[in-house]
Protein backbone atom coordinates (compact mmCIF):
# COMPACT_ATOMS: atom_id res chain seq x y z
CA UNK A 1 0.00 0.00 0.00
CA UNK A 2 2.69 2.55 1.13
CA UNK A 3 4.73 1.26 -1.90
CA UNK A 4 1.54 2.21 -4.32
CA UNK A 5 1.46 5.10 -2.70
CA UNK A 6 5.10 6.28 -3.20
CA UNK A 7 4.79 5.43 -7.25
CA UNK A 8 1.41 7.98 -6.96
CA UNK A 9 3.29 10.51 -5.06
CA UNK A 10 5.80 10.78 -8.18
CA UNK A 11 3.10 10.75 -10.77
CA UNK A 12 1.39 13.95 -8.64
CA UNK A 13 4.72 15.55 -8.84
CA UNK A 14 4.72 15.20 -12.41
CA UNK A 15 1.26 16.43 -12.74
CA UNK A 16 1.50 19.53 -10.76
CA UNK A 17 4.78 20.77 -12.50
CA UNK A 18 2.61 19.63 -15.85
CA UNK A 19 -0.48 21.63 -14.51
CA UNK A 20 2.07 24.83 -14.03
CA UNK A 21 3.90 24.68 -16.94
CA UNK A 22 0.54 24.60 -18.59
CA UNK A 23 -0.49 27.26 -16.61
CA UNK A 24 1.97 29.70 -17.64
CA UNK A 25 1.93 28.85 -21.06
CA UNK A 26 -1.63 28.85 -22.02
CA UNK A 27 -2.89 31.74 -19.01
CA UNK A 28 -0.38 33.73 -18.75
CA UNK A 29 1.60 33.81 -22.59
CA UNK A 30 -1.62 33.11 -24.63
CA UNK A 31 -4.18 34.78 -22.56
CA UNK A 32 -3.02 37.47 -20.93
CA UNK A 33 -0.36 37.70 -23.86
CA UNK A 34 2.82 37.82 -21.49
CA UNK A 35 6.12 37.08 -23.03
CA UNK A 36 8.47 35.20 -20.91
CA UNK A 37 11.90 36.58 -20.26
CA UNK A 38 15.01 34.53 -20.05
CA UNK A 39 14.56 33.62 -16.51
CA UNK A 40 11.10 32.97 -16.64
CA UNK A 41 12.25 30.41 -19.19
CA UNK A 42 15.42 29.12 -17.75
CA UNK A 43 12.77 28.45 -14.75
CA UNK A 44 10.58 26.28 -16.53
CA UNK A 45 13.61 24.50 -17.74
CA UNK A 46 14.42 23.96 -14.18
CA UNK A 47 11.08 22.59 -13.61
CA UNK A 48 11.36 20.09 -16.41
CA UNK A 49 14.89 19.00 -15.16
CA UNK A 50 13.20 17.95 -11.47
CA UNK A 51 10.18 16.47 -13.36
CA UNK A 52 12.69 14.23 -15.49
CA UNK A 53 13.54 12.11 -12.09
CA UNK A 54 10.04 11.87 -11.19
CA UNK A 55 9.76 10.41 -14.97
CA UNK A 56 12.73 8.25 -14.58
CA UNK A 57 11.41 6.51 -11.43
CA UNK A 58 7.90 6.54 -12.87
CA UNK A 59 8.76 4.77 -16.21
CA UNK A 60 11.08 2.34 -14.41
CA UNK A 61 8.76 0.97 -11.78
CA UNK A 62 6.40 1.28 -14.82
CA UNK A 63 9.06 -1.62 -16.53
CA UNK A 64 9.44 -3.39 -13.95
CA UNK A 65 13.32 -2.57 -13.61
CA UNK A 66 13.34 -0.34 -10.81
CA UNK A 67 15.67 -1.17 -8.41
CA UNK A 68 16.87 1.16 -5.12
CA UNK A 69 19.62 2.54 -7.00
CA UNK A 70 17.29 3.76 -9.92
CA UNK A 71 15.09 5.12 -6.91
CA UNK A 72 17.95 7.10 -5.82
CA UNK A 73 19.05 8.14 -8.89
CA UNK A 74 15.59 9.61 -9.76
CA UNK A 75 15.46 11.84 -6.76
CA UNK A 76 18.94 12.64 -7.13
CA UNK A 77 17.99 14.39 -10.71
CA UNK A 78 14.92 15.80 -9.06
CA UNK A 79 16.59 17.59 -6.39
CA UNK A 80 19.58 18.99 -9.00
CA UNK A 81 16.94 20.09 -11.27
CA UNK A 82 15.19 21.63 -8.17
CA UNK A 83 18.42 23.43 -7.07
CA UNK A 84 19.26 24.92 -10.40
CA UNK A 85 15.41 26.19 -10.68
CA UNK A 86 15.75 27.90 -7.37
CA UNK A 87 18.83 29.40 -7.88
CA UNK A 88 17.39 31.03 -10.80
CA UNK A 89 14.05 32.09 -9.25
CA UNK A 90 15.98 33.65 -6.44
CA UNK A 91 18.28 35.59 -8.92
CA UNK A 92 14.82 37.24 -10.15
CA UNK A 93 13.57 37.68 -6.92
CA UNK A 94 16.53 39.29 -5.57
CA UNK A 95 16.27 41.79 -9.58
CA UNK A 96 12.92 42.70 -8.01
CA UNK A 97 13.12 42.80 -4.20
CA UNK A 98 13.88 46.99 -3.40
CA UNK A 99 10.89 48.95 -2.12
CA UNK A 100 8.88 50.43 -5.50
CA UNK A 101 9.55 47.40 -7.74
CA UNK A 102 6.88 46.46 -9.45
CA UNK A 103 8.42 43.10 -10.41
CA UNK A 104 8.32 41.31 -13.35
CA UNK A 105 4.46 39.98 -15.64
CA UNK A 106 1.32 39.20 -13.68
CA UNK A 107 0.75 38.10 -9.70
CA UNK A 108 -0.82 35.32 -8.79
CA UNK A 109 -2.44 35.84 -5.37
CA UNK A 110 0.10 38.76 -4.55
CA UNK A 111 2.86 36.66 -5.68
CA UNK A 112 5.10 37.33 -8.70
CA UNK A 113 5.61 33.59 -10.84
CA UNK A 114 8.87 33.45 -10.15
CA UNK A 115 8.42 33.85 -6.18
CA UNK A 116 5.25 30.81 -6.73
CA UNK A 117 8.46 28.79 -8.78
CA UNK A 118 11.00 29.17 -6.07
CA UNK A 119 8.00 27.66 -3.70
CA UNK A 120 7.55 24.55 -5.72
CA UNK A 121 11.68 24.25 -5.45
CA UNK A 122 11.55 24.00 -2.21
CA UNK A 123 8.35 21.77 -2.32
CA UNK A 124 10.37 19.58 -4.40
CA UNK A 125 13.08 19.43 -2.42
CA UNK A 126 11.38 18.68 0.80
CA UNK A 127 9.46 15.78 -0.93
CA UNK A 128 12.57 14.30 -2.41
CA UNK A 129 14.15 14.56 1.28
CA UNK A 130 11.11 13.02 2.74
CA UNK A 131 10.88 9.99 0.18
CA UNK A 132 15.01 9.16 0.36
CA UNK A 133 14.39 9.26 4.34
CA UNK A 134 11.24 6.65 3.99
CA UNK A 135 12.99 5.72 1.12
CA UNK A 136 12.08 1.72 2.11
CA UNK A 137 8.46 2.62 2.90
CA UNK A 138 7.67 4.70 -0.51
CA UNK A 139 10.15 2.83 -3.01
CA UNK A 140 7.53 2.58 -5.77
CA UNK A 141 5.76 -0.11 -7.07
CA UNK A 142 3.73 0.33 -10.23
CA UNK A 143 0.60 -0.66 -10.02
CA UNK A 144 -0.88 -3.77 -10.83
CA UNK A 145 -4.23 -2.77 -12.66
CA UNK A 146 -4.54 -2.01 -16.08
CA UNK A 147 -6.53 1.04 -15.63
CA UNK A 148 -3.84 2.18 -13.32
CA UNK A 149 -0.62 1.61 -15.57
CA UNK A 150 -2.69 3.34 -18.67
CA UNK A 151 -3.52 6.57 -16.08
CA UNK A 152 0.05 6.53 -15.48
CA UNK A 153 1.66 6.10 -19.12
CA UNK A 154 -1.20 8.88 -20.02
CA UNK A 155 0.53 11.03 -17.39
CA UNK A 156 4.06 10.27 -18.70
CA UNK A 157 2.52 11.49 -22.58
CA UNK A 158 1.23 14.88 -21.47
CA UNK A 159 4.71 15.25 -19.91
CA UNK A 160 6.57 14.36 -22.89
CA UNK A 161 3.40 16.82 -24.85
CA UNK A 162 4.37 19.85 -22.28
CA UNK A 163 8.09 20.09 -22.78
CA UNK A 164 7.51 19.50 -26.76
CA UNK A 165 4.96 22.53 -26.53
CA UNK A 166 7.30 24.41 -24.93
CA UNK A 167 9.91 23.94 -27.38
CA UNK A 168 7.32 25.55 -29.80
CA UNK A 169 6.44 28.00 -28.14
CA UNK A 170 10.53 29.12 -27.06
CA UNK A 171 11.29 28.39 -31.13
CA UNK A 172 8.48 31.02 -31.88
CA UNK A 173 9.71 33.52 -29.38
CA UNK A 174 13.08 33.30 -30.09
CA UNK A 175 13.38 32.86 -33.67
CA UNK A 176 16.98 32.00 -35.04
CA UNK A 177 18.65 34.10 -33.28
CA UNK A 178 20.87 32.40 -30.40
CA UNK A 179 19.41 33.80 -27.08
CA UNK A 180 16.02 35.55 -26.04
CA UNK A 181 16.07 39.57 -25.36
CA UNK A 182 16.02 40.93 -21.68
CA UNK A 183 12.84 41.96 -22.17
CA UNK A 184 10.64 39.95 -24.91
CA UNK A 185 7.68 41.61 -26.89
CA UNK A 186 6.90 39.72 -29.86
CA UNK A 187 7.35 36.49 -32.06
CA UNK A 188 10.87 36.83 -33.35
CA UNK A 189 10.37 33.62 -35.65
CA UNK A 190 7.21 35.43 -37.73
CA UNK A 191 9.16 38.51 -37.71
CA UNK A 192 12.56 36.85 -39.18
CA UNK A 193 10.58 35.11 -41.70
CA UNK A 194 8.46 38.38 -42.67
CA UNK A 195 5.21 37.15 -41.85
CA UNK A 196 4.79 40.05 -39.25
CA UNK A 197 6.46 43.41 -38.34
CA UNK B 1 19.96 28.12 -27.13
CA UNK B 2 16.42 28.24 -25.48
CA UNK B 3 15.37 25.82 -28.30
CA UNK B 4 18.14 23.78 -28.10
CA UNK B 5 18.20 23.09 -24.45
CA UNK B 6 14.16 21.73 -24.81
CA UNK B 7 14.86 19.79 -27.17
CA UNK B 8 17.80 17.95 -24.89
CA UNK B 9 15.10 17.92 -22.05
CA UNK B 10 13.07 16.17 -24.87
CA UNK B 11 15.70 14.09 -25.92
CA UNK B 12 16.58 13.20 -22.11
CA UNK B 13 12.91 12.18 -21.66
CA UNK B 14 12.82 9.74 -24.61
CA UNK B 15 16.04 8.35 -23.32
CA UNK B 16 14.28 7.61 -20.18
CA UNK B 17 11.40 6.13 -21.32
CA UNK B 18 12.89 3.93 -24.31
CA UNK B 19 16.29 2.90 -22.79
CA UNK B 20 17.56 1.02 -19.69
CA UNK B 21 20.55 2.44 -19.84
CA UNK B 22 21.23 4.29 -16.92
CA UNK B 23 24.52 5.98 -17.89
CA UNK B 24 23.32 7.23 -21.16
CA UNK B 25 20.04 8.61 -19.16
CA UNK B 26 22.51 10.49 -16.27
CA UNK B 27 25.13 11.46 -19.30
CA UNK B 28 22.20 13.45 -21.19
CA UNK B 29 20.85 14.38 -17.89
CA UNK B 30 24.25 15.99 -17.34
CA UNK B 31 24.99 17.43 -20.77
CA UNK B 32 21.35 19.17 -20.72
CA UNK B 33 22.19 20.75 -16.96
CA UNK B 34 25.54 22.06 -17.30
CA UNK B 35 24.06 23.90 -20.89
CA UNK B 36 21.15 25.12 -18.52
CA UNK B 37 23.77 26.63 -15.63
CA UNK B 38 25.79 28.06 -18.92
CA UNK B 39 22.51 29.53 -20.26
CA UNK B 40 21.97 30.63 -16.59
CA UNK B 41 25.35 32.60 -16.80
CA UNK B 42 25.09 34.05 -20.03
CA UNK B 43 22.16 35.93 -18.49
CA UNK B 44 23.32 37.23 -15.46
CA UNK B 45 24.80 40.21 -17.18
CA UNK B 46 25.36 42.03 -13.98
CA UNK B 47 25.76 41.93 -9.88
CA UNK B 48 23.10 42.85 -7.77
CA UNK B 49 22.68 46.23 -6.29
CA UNK B 50 22.02 44.59 -2.73
CA UNK B 51 24.30 44.52 0.22
CA UNK B 52 24.12 41.03 1.43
Amino acid sequence: MRAKLGFWAQIAFLLAYIGVLSGAMFYFQFGLNEFPCPLCILQRMGMMLSSLGALYVVVGALRGRLTNTGFMTGLGLAILGALLGAAISVRQILLHIKPGDPGYGGAVFGLHLYTWAFISFVVVLLFAGALLTFGKEFEPVAPSSRFGRIIAWIVVGVFLFTVAANLVVVFAEEGFSWFLPDDPNSWMLFKQLGWSK
Amino acid sequence: MDTIIFGMILATALIIIFSNKRWLVITCYAVTFIATLFLFAHHMTSGLDLSF
